[in-house]
């Protein structure tokens, strides 16, 4: 487990073409081990479809990924869970019909080190569930959860593939200061317990304190790349970015 | 699963095990064409009620199964174990081979996709010299109800021991991760696709072998009876009737529904499928989720449960 050296994610000029739309173009930047990357822009930027190049969701038009040097191209998105990938949905995507706990246990059972017994994958999932705070809640269905719930719930799913690298997809986006500020700290937990994180958010206080580095896309481009503080005072991301809300 | 379960389970196999030892051979041959429907229900339930893929390809299965065990033993020779065993193979088969492009469909396309293939493939089997072409095949004649009935038995047991196993394993769980959202199961590290073909190819190892049973207990197949649609149509009833993804609901299913459709014919002949479809009707309309679940919630949650069902469907 070395901050530096070789890095655990890394994208080299990737981009992606949707018809006539540059999603995102020429994009590249490298994701150390034990490191919180906050990924920001305005919408339409290009974020998520960078998390689902990364995930596997789609595959890029060009360019190429490295997930612990070894090259992501062709591999399919379930084997790229089990290699450690993990990912929430910016739209949460429980399984409706299955509780809380069964939700958590899918992830428990086919992850990274998965428990192929039932029992035990259900007893990781309860860990996870307690872990995110939802561990009063194991026996309700999914679709009863209320908004800040399914968010804790997409973190539990993912972490319970116990991931090397965990993509949140705006899972701060809804929340008020207070929940807010529980979510930056189980993410602290999170990487305290070894994962390496990538975190979307529209959440300027939350990734000031949250990210170790901040990468800024806009229009597909990579604009901006540095510590929180140096980023957000770039002429470029002001305008680009912030300026219309400072004043 | 509890004691009780099981042990109402082994009293209710021994009990049907006994009916050809003690009733009407009349009542003999309505179990059979029953237990085999429940085999369908069953594997219907595997990719309809498990995987969540409504399948109107089960009959294909049948049908090759039907003609695999025909074609075995009228051209070939074979035994009939040999030709149940080529029956099972051709259809596991097929459906391995074409599961792959068809499950990659969802929805209504997956529905229709597969409705086609029964059709093409009954096609093929009407146009081809060895099936017998339009005219079918005539298998050899056996006296042996009862061998036929605790066969078709045995295949019951032995596709809802599987469904059960489904219900408690961790293939079985992939499969109703799909069901429930396969985008959010791909990404929790479940292989869909190779799930998706291996539940169709299990669906169609069951259904072949209700199919060559079938075949030789009536000796006689055509394209028409084999690749039946309305077969099809039946084993969904059946399997949502019953309750589907359920371990026991589509058994349920095919002996409640074969029973009401056997007094309705015999009590009011004429419009007997318009009572049938009216209790499908009330049955959907009560329990959404199936009989079997219905069921299971009452004693725990008593009337209101039954009502709470009622006000849900917004009668």
């Amino acid at each position: 487990m070395t901050a530096s050296g070789a890095p655990l994610f890394e994208a080299r000029t990737v981009s992606k073409r949707f018809a006539g739309l540059m999603a995102l173009s020429g994009v590249s930047f490298q994701h150390h081990e034990g490191e919180i990357l906050g990924l920001i822009g305005p919408n339409g930027a290009g974020k998520t479809t960078l998390i689902n190049l990364i995930s596997g969701t789609l595959e890029p038009t060009a360019g190429s990924l490295y997930f612990e040097g070894r090259p992501l191209h062709g591999l399919a998105t379930y084997r790229r869970a089990r290699l450690g990938i993990g990912r929430t949905f910016q739209i949460m995507k429980p399984f409706p019909g299955l509780s809380v706990l069964d939700n958590v246990t899918a992830g428990a059972l086919f992850g990274r080190t998965p428990e192929r017994q039932m029992v035990r994958a259900r007893e990781a999932a309860a860990h996870w569930l307690e872990f995110v705070g939802l561990g009063d809640k194991l026996d309700q269905p999914a679709d009863a959860l209320g908004g800040p719930d399914r968010k804790r719930l997409e973190m539990a799913k993912a972490l319970a593939l116990q991931p090397k690298l965990l993509l949140l997809d705006e899972v701060m986006a809804g929340l008020n200061a207070v929940e807010i500020d529980e979510v930056v700290a189980l993410i602290r937990r999170i990487r305290d317990s070894g994962t390496t994180i990538l975190v979307i958010e529209h959440v300027v206080k939350a990734i000031r304190q949250l990210s170790d580095r901040l990468l800024v896309l806009q229009y597909g481009e990579l604009i901006a790349e540095g510590t929180a503080e140096a980023v957000l005072e770039d002429p470029k991301v002001i305008e680009a970015y912030l300026g219309r809300r400072r004043h | 699963m509890k004691a009780l379960p099981w042990g109402l389970a082994v009293v209710a196999v021994i009990a049907l095990a006994a009916v050809p030892f003690t009733l009407s051979p009349v009542l003999v041959q309505f179990g059979i064409s029953t237990l085999l429907l429940a085999v369908l229900a069953q594997g219907w339930n595997i990719i309809g009620g498990f995987t969540g893929y409504a399948s109107f390809g089960n009959s294909v299965f049948y049908g090759l199964g039907t003609y695999g065990t025909a074609v075995a033993m009228t051209q070939f020779h074979q035994s009939f174990a040999l030709g149940l065993a080529v029956g099972a193979v051709v259809s596991v088969a097929f459906a391995l081979l074409l599961g792959l492009p068809v499950l990659r469909l969802r929805g209504h396309y997956f529905a229709i996709t597969t409705l086609a293939l029964s059709q093409a493939v009954a096609a093929i089997i009407a146009n081809l010299d060895i099936t017998g072409r339009n005219t079918g095949l005539i298998l050899p004649l056996i006296r042996g109800e009862t061998m036929f009935y605790e066969m078709s038995l045995g295949l019951v047991v032995a596709a809802t021991l599987t469904v059960w196993w489904l219900s408690r394993s961790r293939f079985g769980f992939g499969l109703i991760a799909i069901r429930e959202r396969e985008d959010a199961a791909e990404v929790m590290g479940i292989p869909t696709t190779r799930y998706k073909v291996f539940a169709f190819g299990l669906a169609a190892l069951f259904s072949a072998l209700a199919g060559g049973i079938h075949a030789y207990w009536i000796t006689f197949i055509d394209p028409a009876s084999a690749f039946d649609i309305s077969l099809n149509v039946r084993m969904i009833i059946m399997a949502v009737f019953g309750g589907a993804g359920t371990v026991i609901g589509p058994v349920v299913g095919a002996f409640l529904l074969s029973g009401v459709a056997e007094v309705l014919a015999s009590t009011i002949t004429g419009i007997a499928s318009l009572f049938f479809g009216l209790v499908i009707i009330a049955a959907v309309v009560f329990t959404p989720s199936g009989v079997i679940t219905a069921v299971r919630r009452l004693p725990r949650r008593g009337l209101a449960a039954f009502l709470d069902a009622v006000r849900e469907t917004r009668l």
